[in-house]
Protein backbone atom coordinates (compact mmCIF):
# COMPACT_ATOMS: atom_id res chain seq x y z
CA UNK A 1 0.00 0.00 0.00
CA UNK A 2 1.51 3.48 -0.64
CA UNK A 3 1.60 6.39 1.50
CA UNK A 4 -1.49 8.56 -0.70
CA UNK A 5 -3.79 5.00 -0.19
CA UNK A 6 -3.17 4.87 3.16
CA UNK A 7 -4.02 8.42 4.13
CA UNK A 8 -6.85 8.05 2.25
CA UNK A 9 -8.31 4.82 3.11
CA UNK A 10 -7.34 5.92 7.08
CA UNK A 11 -9.21 8.87 6.79
CA UNK A 12 -12.41 7.43 5.21
CA UNK A 13 -12.28 4.76 8.10
CA UNK A 14 -11.15 6.75 10.83
CA UNK A 15 -14.63 9.13 9.63
CA UNK A 16 -17.03 6.29 9.59
CA UNK A 17 -15.44 4.91 12.99
CA UNK A 18 -16.62 8.15 14.50
CA UNK A 19 -20.16 8.34 13.09
CA UNK A 20 -20.59 4.35 14.00
CA UNK A 21 -18.74 4.52 17.54
CA UNK A 22 -21.49 4.69 20.01
CA UNK A 23 -23.68 1.86 17.82
CA UNK A 24 -20.58 -0.23 18.11
CA UNK A 25 -20.30 -0.52 21.54
CA UNK A 26 -23.69 -1.40 21.94
CA UNK A 27 -24.50 -3.56 18.79
CA UNK A 28 -20.97 -5.56 19.38
CA UNK A 29 -20.29 -5.43 22.32
CA UNK A 30 -17.58 -7.66 23.82
CA UNK A 31 -16.90 -8.45 20.40
CA UNK A 32 -14.21 -8.23 17.76
CA UNK A 33 -15.65 -4.96 14.54
CA UNK A 34 -13.90 -5.52 11.13
CA UNK A 35 -14.06 -2.00 9.65
CA UNK A 36 -13.08 -1.85 5.72
CA UNK A 37 -14.32 0.95 3.13
CA UNK A 38 -16.06 3.26 5.59
CA UNK A 39 -18.27 0.45 6.71
CA UNK A 40 -18.16 -2.62 9.50
CA UNK A 41 -18.00 -5.52 7.74
CA UNK A 42 -19.03 -7.95 10.39
CA UNK A 43 -18.01 -8.67 13.97
CA UNK A 44 -17.08 -12.10 16.21
CA UNK A 45 -15.92 -12.86 19.39
CA UNK A 46 -12.74 -14.43 17.92
CA UNK A 47 -9.81 -12.06 16.69
CA UNK A 48 -8.82 -14.11 13.79
CA UNK A 49 -12.65 -14.88 12.89
CA UNK A 50 -13.13 -11.36 12.68
CA UNK A 51 -9.55 -10.96 10.16
CA UNK A 52 -11.18 -13.60 7.99
CA UNK A 53 -14.04 -11.88 7.17
CA UNK A 54 -12.17 -9.03 5.91
CA UNK A 55 -10.09 -11.54 3.68
CA UNK A 56 -13.65 -13.36 2.72
CA UNK A 57 -14.15 -10.00 0.93
CA UNK A 58 -13.88 -9.89 -3.21
CA UNK A 59 -11.85 -7.98 -3.70
CA UNK A 60 -10.24 -8.21 -0.13
CA UNK A 61 -9.81 -4.33 1.08
CA UNK A 62 -5.81 -3.06 1.28
CA UNK A 63 -6.30 -1.11 4.51
CA UNK A 64 -9.12 -2.57 7.22
CA UNK A 65 -9.20 -2.07 11.24
CA UNK A 66 -10.23 -4.94 13.31
CA UNK A 67 -10.24 -4.40 17.24
CA UNK A 68 -12.95 -5.20 20.11
CA UNK A 69 -15.54 -2.78 20.10
CA UNK A 70 -14.46 -1.79 23.75
CA UNK A 71 -11.13 -0.49 22.45
CA UNK A 72 -10.63 2.39 19.92
CA UNK A 73 -9.06 1.13 16.44
CA UNK A 74 -5.73 2.13 15.52
CA UNK A 75 -5.90 3.91 12.45
CA UNK A 76 -2.30 5.82 12.37
CA UNK A 77 0.51 4.91 10.70
CA UNK A 78 3.57 3.06 13.43
CA UNK A 79 7.08 3.53 12.71
CA UNK A 80 9.20 0.19 12.36
CA UNK A 81 12.36 1.64 10.98
CA UNK A 82 14.37 -2.32 12.16
CA UNK A 83 12.01 -4.15 9.70
CA UNK A 84 12.18 -4.38 5.97
CA UNK B 1 15.23 5.26 43.94
CA UNK B 2 16.31 2.07 42.96
CA UNK B 3 18.37 1.88 39.67
CA UNK B 4 18.20 -1.01 37.10
CA UNK B 5 21.26 -0.69 34.83
CA UNK B 6 22.11 -2.49 31.34
CA UNK B 7 25.86 -1.84 29.55
CA UNK B 8 25.66 -1.59 25.93
CA UNK B 9 27.41 -4.80 24.29
CA UNK B 10 30.34 -4.98 21.84
CA UNK B 11 27.55 -4.19 18.65
CA UNK B 12 26.51 -0.78 20.53
CA UNK B 13 23.11 -2.60 21.10
CA UNK B 14 21.75 -2.17 24.46
CA UNK B 15 19.60 -5.64 25.38
CA UNK B 16 17.38 -4.82 28.54
CA UNK B 17 15.50 -7.73 30.73
CA UNK B 18 11.84 -7.17 30.97
CA UNK B 19 9.01 -9.72 31.95
CA UNK B 20 6.58 -10.10 29.28
CA UNK B 21 3.13 -12.16 30.55
CA UNK B 22 5.38 -13.68 33.33
CA UNK B 23 8.06 -14.61 31.24
CA UNK B 24 11.65 -13.09 31.31
CA UNK B 25 12.68 -12.18 28.32
CA UNK B 26 15.74 -9.91 26.67
CA UNK B 27 14.81 -7.56 24.54
CA UNK B 28 16.80 -5.17 22.58
CA UNK B 29 16.32 -1.26 22.57
CA UNK B 30 14.74 0.60 19.65
CA UNK B 31 13.60 3.68 19.90
CA UNK B 32 12.59 3.45 16.01
CA UNK B 33 9.54 1.32 17.06
CA UNK B 34 6.68 3.91 17.50
CA UNK B 35 3.25 3.21 18.07
CA UNK B 36 1.64 6.97 17.76
CA UNK B 37 -1.28 5.57 19.81
CA UNK B 38 1.52 4.81 22.32
CA UNK B 39 -0.04 1.16 23.73
CA UNK B 40 2.43 -0.68 21.35
CA UNK B 41 5.75 -0.98 23.09
CA UNK B 42 7.27 -4.28 22.33
CA UNK B 43 7.94 -6.46 18.67
CA UNK B 44 8.48 -10.18 19.28
CA UNK B 45 9.08 -13.19 17.01
CA UNK B 46 6.08 -14.26 15.28
CA UNK B 47 7.11 -17.72 16.13
CA UNK B 48 6.87 -17.17 20.08
CA UNK B 49 3.93 -14.10 19.28
CA UNK B 50 1.92 -17.63 17.90
CA UNK B 51 2.86 -19.72 20.98
CA UNK B 52 1.69 -16.69 23.50
CA UNK B 53 -1.35 -16.58 21.53
CA UNK B 54 -2.05 -20.22 21.45
CA UNK B 55 -1.53 -20.60 24.93
CA UNK B 56 -4.42 -17.96 25.73
CA UNK B 57 -1.68 -15.82 27.15
CA UNK B 58 -3.04 -12.20 25.40
CA UNK B 59 -6.11 -10.36 26.88
CA UNK B 60 -6.91 -8.81 23.40
CA UNK B 61 -6.15 -7.99 19.81
CA UNK B 62 -6.17 -4.72 17.37
CA UNK B 63 -4.46 -4.61 13.96
CA UNK B 64 -2.12 -1.81 12.72
CA UNK B 65 0.35 -0.33 9.99
CA UNK B 66 3.49 -0.23 10.08
CA UNK B 67 5.85 2.24 7.56
CA UNK B 68 9.25 -0.32 7.77
CA UNK B 69 12.72 0.41 6.52
CA UNK B 70 12.23 -0.34 3.05
CA UNK B 71 9.00 1.97 2.70
CA UNK B 72 6.47 -0.53 2.60
CA UNK B 73 3.64 -0.18 4.73
CA UNK B 74 2.32 -3.73 5.95
CA UNK B 75 0.17 -4.55 8.34
CA UNK B 76 0.34 -6.76 11.80
CA UNK B 77 -1.74 -7.75 14.86
CA UNK B 78 -1.04 -7.26 18.28
CA UNK B 79 -2.28 -8.43 21.48
CA UNK B 80 -2.00 -7.23 24.72
CA UNK B 81 -0.35 -8.69 27.93
CA UNK B 82 1.46 -7.40 31.24
CA UNK B 83 5.04 -6.36 31.21
CA UNK B 84 7.64 -5.29 33.55
CA UNK B 85 11.45 -4.45 33.87
CA UNK B 86 13.53 -6.68 35.96
CA UNK B 87 16.58 -5.54 37.37
CA UNK B 88 19.49 -7.74 36.09
CA UNK B 89 21.44 -6.85 39.13
CA UNK B 90 18.56 -8.21 41.35
CA UNK B 91 16.67 -10.21 39.12
CA UNK B 92 13.66 -8.80 41.21
CA UNK B 93 10.74 -6.63 39.10
CA UNK B 94 11.41 -3.23 39.47
CA UNK B 95 9.05 -0.26 38.08
CA UNK B 96 5.37 -0.63 37.48
CA UNK B 97 3.39 -3.15 35.39
CA UNK B 98 1.75 -2.07 33.18
CA UNK B 99 -0.34 -3.58 30.10
CA UNK B 100 1.00 -2.92 26.94
CA UNK B 101 0.17 -4.48 23.57
CA UNK B 102 3.19 -6.55 21.48
CA UNK B 103 3.17 -6.48 17.76
CA UNK B 104 3.45 -10.02 16.00
CA UNK B 105 7.30 -9.46 14.30
CA UNK B 106 8.49 -11.01 11.76
CA UNK B 107 10.67 -14.54 12.04
CA UNK B 108 14.38 -14.43 12.88
CA UNK B 109 14.08 -9.82 13.67
CA UNK B 110 15.52 -9.31 16.91
CA UNK B 111 12.90 -9.09 20.17
CA UNK B 112 12.34 -4.98 20.66
CA UNK B 113 11.28 -2.81 23.16
CA UNK B 114 10.03 0.73 21.59
CA UNK B 115 8.96 3.80 23.12
CA UNK B 116 5.57 3.52 24.10
CA UNK B 117 6.94 0.87 26.90
CA UNK B 118 9.31 3.76 28.41
CA UNK B 119 6.13 6.30 28.50
CA UNK B 120 3.96 3.70 30.47
CA UNK B 121 6.66 3.59 33.14
CA UNK B 122 4.92 6.71 35.59
CA UNK B 123 7.45 8.09 38.14
CA UNK B 124 10.66 6.50 36.13
CA UNK B 125 13.08 8.45 34.63
CA UNK B 126 15.84 6.80 31.97
CA UNK B 127 19.48 8.06 32.25
CA UNK B 128 21.49 6.99 28.99
CA UNK B 129 25.03 7.23 30.35
CA UNK B 130 27.11 8.31 27.13
CA UNK B 131 30.45 7.96 28.67
CA UNK B 132 30.12 4.57 29.68
CA UNK B 133 27.30 3.63 27.75
CA UNK B 134 24.81 2.00 29.95
CA UNK B 135 21.20 2.77 29.80
CA UNK B 136 19.82 3.14 33.65
CA UNK B 137 16.84 3.41 34.48
CA UNK B 138 15.05 4.89 38.18
CA UNK B 139 12.20 3.86 39.64
CA UNK B 140 10.14 5.10 42.52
Amino acid sequence: MDLATFNRESELNRRAYEKLREVIRRDYAGKYVALANGKVIGANASFDTACALVDSLKPVPEYFVVFRADDEPDFELDYDLWQG
Amino acid sequence: MPRASWASNSRNEYWIDVRLGGKPRLVLVDTGLINRQGVVGFSIDATEYDRIKQAGGFRGFKTHRRLVANGQIVSTQSGSLDAQLISPQTRQPVGPLVHVYVYRGAPGVPDRVGVAFFHMLKGCKVVWDLDQRCWHIDCP
